[in-house]
């Protein structure tokens, strides 16, 4: 019975545009006695298949761009040229270069001269542009939405790595990690090649570049990557990172007003929602950056003095973070994301208006953004606003004070003016 | 002539095409060619070859006769004669103005 050839797998130690550096470690594993039978790729790294042979050492490899797919009948033809001369096909490198084994001595080597292997990658180099111009382009169009976005609410990037950071950096790290080897490796080659190209036409020989200078770059983005896709997973299934459930305000562990407390004048609750109603829950979440994240509602139906009932709302939002600069940093993207929801509700608005909504052609009855200074806030933006369709006012407040933002949303008859006044107080009194 | 323009060629390229000047050839025999003629100081690795076989019937100075199985044969076109005659000019021209200098 036949014994089954051991493949032994090398991880190729230069770029794939580094041809010197490619073909010098081919003849090096021959000397070793190593016969070239494959490359593979493996994610970040090139792999080369080898496998033990006696004459090997006798050997000389050479390597020839692939100009068209390595199957085109002129790669086939080519093949059968070669043979001619002593050179036998034994497979290719990353589809850019076939490699060729010779066991005549005497025989020359491919390429005699250097302007002649600059012509036969003439077409490879225009090929690997082609390449990383598709990629650039798919990545602009995969990622077109996002980069819109950028120069106007690049501010609001911030906004979930800060409280959601266990999560959301190691994402940023995959993405970034991918993105890098991605984009990277084509522009790589092209540029390699290049270089590469313009030497061999001036008549020079191109020099072997630094050997693992590659393999140290996707090494480090293969670790940060594994690294993050584990800790990733791990955070995902340990449940650390799940909001937990504080429904009743007595868990309620910050300054926080109560919305019976910012009703208007004589109101009083008819009927306080659960958290079914509300939709939304109330939260304690956590992260490294952020540490202390309530997320809080209350709402219900309330009876004013003159008899009439309405709806009344009260969100609370208060975020403890590890320091002063991250709680200005989530400040700012706070209120760069707040801003965004109401122009995307505008945008969204006008869009429709043909269709539904034909007589009221603004989103907003009136919108208004207010910066100004209060006793107990670093930093304090008010929006006022009401929605066309509706009849009353919401206020939404976000503050700043030394490492926490506060978020403070009243909607329908919730009094905005009294619900700062309240929370002032609040924040003033836990004052040591 | 439509050469005018053309850059100087190399030395390889310049054996290629000389070689067709009296006869068709094939790979082997155009490789034979060069080093016989030039004693062994240029040769030709089938690599460089079939590279300058294909830019210059890209350029249709030369043109393939015949393929017999793995076999193929060439021709030089009258642009491929006036390509090196030109050549052989601009060399000439390179000779005499050192001799004249020495």
């Amino acid at each position: 019975m036949k014994q089954k050839e051991k493949t032994v797998k090398k991880i190729l130690p230069y770029g794939l545009w580094d041809f010197s550096g490619l073909q010098n470690w081919l003849n090096a594993q021959a000397k070793d006695g190593y016969a070239f039978q494959k490359s593979l790729n493996l994610s970040f790294f090139d792999i080369a298949c080898f496998r033990k042979d006696s004459r090997a050492p006798q050997s000389r490899y050479c390597l020839d761009p692939i100009h068209e797919s390595a199957d085109a009948y002129e790669s086939q033809q080519r093949r059968k040229d070669y043979e001619a001369y002593g050179w036998h096909f034994v497979g290719s490198i990353g589809k850019l270069y076939a490699v060729y084994r010779c066991d005549d001595s005497d025989a020359p080597i491919l390429y005699t001269d250097p302007q002649s292997l600059a012509l036969a990658m003439k077409k490879q180099v225009r090929r690997t542009w082609f390449l990383m111009l598709f990629e650039i382009v798919w990545l602009i169009i995969l990622f077109r939405k996002e980069l819109a976005l950028l120069p106007q609410w690049s501010a609001e990037f911030w906004r979930k790595p800060i409280l959601q950071t266990e999560l959301m950096v190691p994402f940023y790290i995959i993405l970034f990690a991918l993105a890098v080897t991605f984009i990277s490796e084509s522009i790589g080659i092209f540029l390699g090649m290049r270089r590469m190209r313009t030497l061999l036409a001036k008549g020079e020989w191109p020099k072997e570049g630094h050997r693992y200078a590659v393999f140290v770059r996707n090494l480090i983005c293969s670790v940060l990557l594994i690294a993050s896709i584990v800790f990733w997973v791990y955070q995902g299934i340990s449940g650390e990172s799940r909001p937990k459930g504080v429904p009743d305000a007595a868990d309620w562990v910050f300054p926080h007003i109560l919305l019976e407390e910012v009703l208007p004048e004589g109101a009083v609750i008819s009927e306080l929602y659960g958290q079914k109603e509300l939709l939304r829950g109330s939260t304690l979440a956590s992260s490294f950056l952020a540490p202390v994240q309530y997320d809080t509602v209350q709402g219900g139906q309330i009876l004013l003095a003159d008899g009439q009932t309405a709806e009344a709302r009260l969100y609370q939002q208060y975020i403890q973070t590890h320091g002063t600069p991250v709680a200005k940093t989530l400040y700012q993207a706070e209120l760069t994301a707040f801003r965004h929801s109401l122009e995307n509700y505008r945008q969204n608005w006008e869009e429709n208006t043909s269709s539904l909504h034909q007589n009221q052609p603004n989103a907003y009855a009136f919108l208004e953004e207010e910066t100004f200074t209060a006793p107990a806030f670093d930093a304090l933006t008010r929006f006022t606003y009401q929605f066309s369709e509706e009849e009353t006012k919401n206020t939404v407040y976000i503050g700043l004070r030394e490492d926490c933002v506060w978020i403070l949303k009243c909607f329908e008859a919730a009094d905005g003016d009294a619900a700062l006044e309240k929370i002032m107080q609040r924040i003033q009194a836990e004052e040591p | 002539m439509g050469g005018k323009d053309r850059a100087a060629l190399t030395e390889p390229m310049y054996y290629v095409l000389m070689s067709f000047l009296h006869q068709e050839m094939c790979g082997i025999e155009i490789t034979e060619f060069v080093e016989r003629k030039t004693d062994g100081r240029v040769r030709l690795g089938p690599g460089t070859l079939y590279t300058l076989l294909g830019k210059f019937q890209e350029e249709k100075l030369i043109e393939e006769t015949q393929t017999e199985g793995r076999k193929r044969t060439y021709r030089l076109t009258e642009k491929g004669r006036e390509a090196f005659l030109e050549e052989l000019e601009r060399l000439r021209a390179c000779l005499l103005d050192g001799e004249e200098e020495l």
